[in-house]
């Protein structure tokens, strides 16, 4: 019981370590993390770094939050997976409290205001980015653009309009087409 | 109920963000403004600083909303609800990683979703840069501030990517933001 908690209590820190010093986004991090569970602490094998990988490519939600548990859980069921996701999320939820209270106050200042307006206006452009290197990343390019184009149609059009429904519908939609083309074919066969 | 509401919505987005980072900033983006918890510029400050900030943005954006919709316990409770279906999804993959993740349904079903979720962000991206300039409403209220940031900042992107044939970095596009900013309100 004395060695699993250790167990549990090394996994809390050793992802906290990792949550804290992490400016360059999941994937950045995922070097990181082999660093330490493969190489330094052999919690897991560099086939399961490959599997963390596929896994968070896959599914939707946080890197951060899926690579914790995965290795967390192999390690030491729940309780791990819980310690090594705390552990990983504990410094980002704490600076968003402190920044969450001086927040306010200093969007008082003048100069402070001005470079938040700033901001604001680029961060449409950031998201567009993002957008746009993730487009460039997929796998294939012929197929989808059907999908592509008519996602963001209807996203803008919703935005625009101020229609509500909602963004998970769209994606089920279009994940459910080439789902039924593919059962199809099987049908046919 | 708000805890309830807060959790519902954010168990919602922890289910959809596929993606990366930014998969998650449309489902959000809509939520938060259909329950009027915040104005589009407080939600795009919040983009920013979580950009700056180690730790993934998904969980950041659900504890600020949290924390300012319902305190300590409504962070807690938001955060909870993204990361919820990610640790769900990990150990379920653990028990049957070969069945789940190299499933030929599951595969097509992602296959669609993935050029999907690109362009609902670019979308998104798309309709902050115009809403926030303020063309959408009507003419008189377009604010000449932004409009000239997003004007200038798009041309120096446009220039780093052909002077280094890389896309700036997302620390950059802050702060050349930010600076851009201070500049241009402080004049006007």
């Amino acid at each position: 019981m004395n060695s699993r908690f250790r167990l549990i209590a090394d996994l809390y820190c050793q992802f906290f370590k990792i949550g804290s010093f992490n400016f360059g986004g999941g994937y950045a991090m995922l070097t990181k993390i082999e660093d330490v569970c493969v190489n330094k602490k052999n919690w897991i094998s560099r086939e399961d770094m490959m599997d963390i990988t596929v896994i968070s490519q896959s599914t939707p939600g946080p890197i951060f939050v899926k690579s914790a548990t995965y290795i967390g859980y192999k390690q030491a069921g729940i309780a791990g997976a819980v310690a090594a996701s705390g552990g990983m999320l504990t410094t980002s939820f704490l600076l968003v409290f402190l920044i969450s209270t001086v927040f306010e106050n200093l969007l008082a200042l003048p100069l402070v205001r001005n470079i938040f307006r700033g901001i604001q206006a680029s961060v449409g452009y950031l998201v567009l980015s993002a957008g746009l290197s993730l487009r460039k990343q997929m796998p294939d390019k012929s197929q989808p653009l059907a999908i592509m184009y008519s996602s963001m149609l209807a996203m803008l059009a919703i935005n625009i309009l101020g229609l509500r429904i909602s963004a998970a519908a769209i994606m089920l939609v279009c994940g459910c087409i080439p789902l039924s083309m593919s059962l199809i074919r099987k049908g046919a066969k | 109920m708000i805890y309830f509401q807060l959790f519902s919505a954010f168990l919602q987005v922890g289910t959809f963000a596929f993606g990366a980072a930014y998969g998650a900033i449309p489902l959000i983006r809509e939520l938060v403004i259909r329950y009027g918890w915040f104005t589009e510029e407080t939600f795009a400050n919040w983009i920013a600083i979580s950009e700056s900030i180690p730790g993934p943005i998904i969980t950041e954006l659900a504890s600020f909303v949290g924390y300012d919709q319902a305190g300590v316990l409504g962070a807690v409770v938001a955060t909870a609800a993204v990361i919820l279906p990610s640790i769900l999804i990990v150990i379920l993959s653990l028990i049957a990683f070969e069945k789940f993740v190299n499933n030929k349904y599951f595969n097509a079903f992602l296959s669609g979703v993935r050029p999907c979720v690109t362009d609902m962000i670019m979308a998104t991206g798309l309709h902050m840069i115009i809403k926030y300039i303020g063309a959408l409403s009507d003419l008189s209220h377009t604010d000449t501030g932004a409009f000239a940031v997003t004007c200038i900042l798009g041309a120096i992107t446009a220039l780093y990517r052909l002077i280094t044939k890389k896309s700036i970095d997302a620390y950059m596009t802050i702060i050349i933001g930010g600076i851009l900013g201070a500049i241009v309100y402080s004049v006007l």
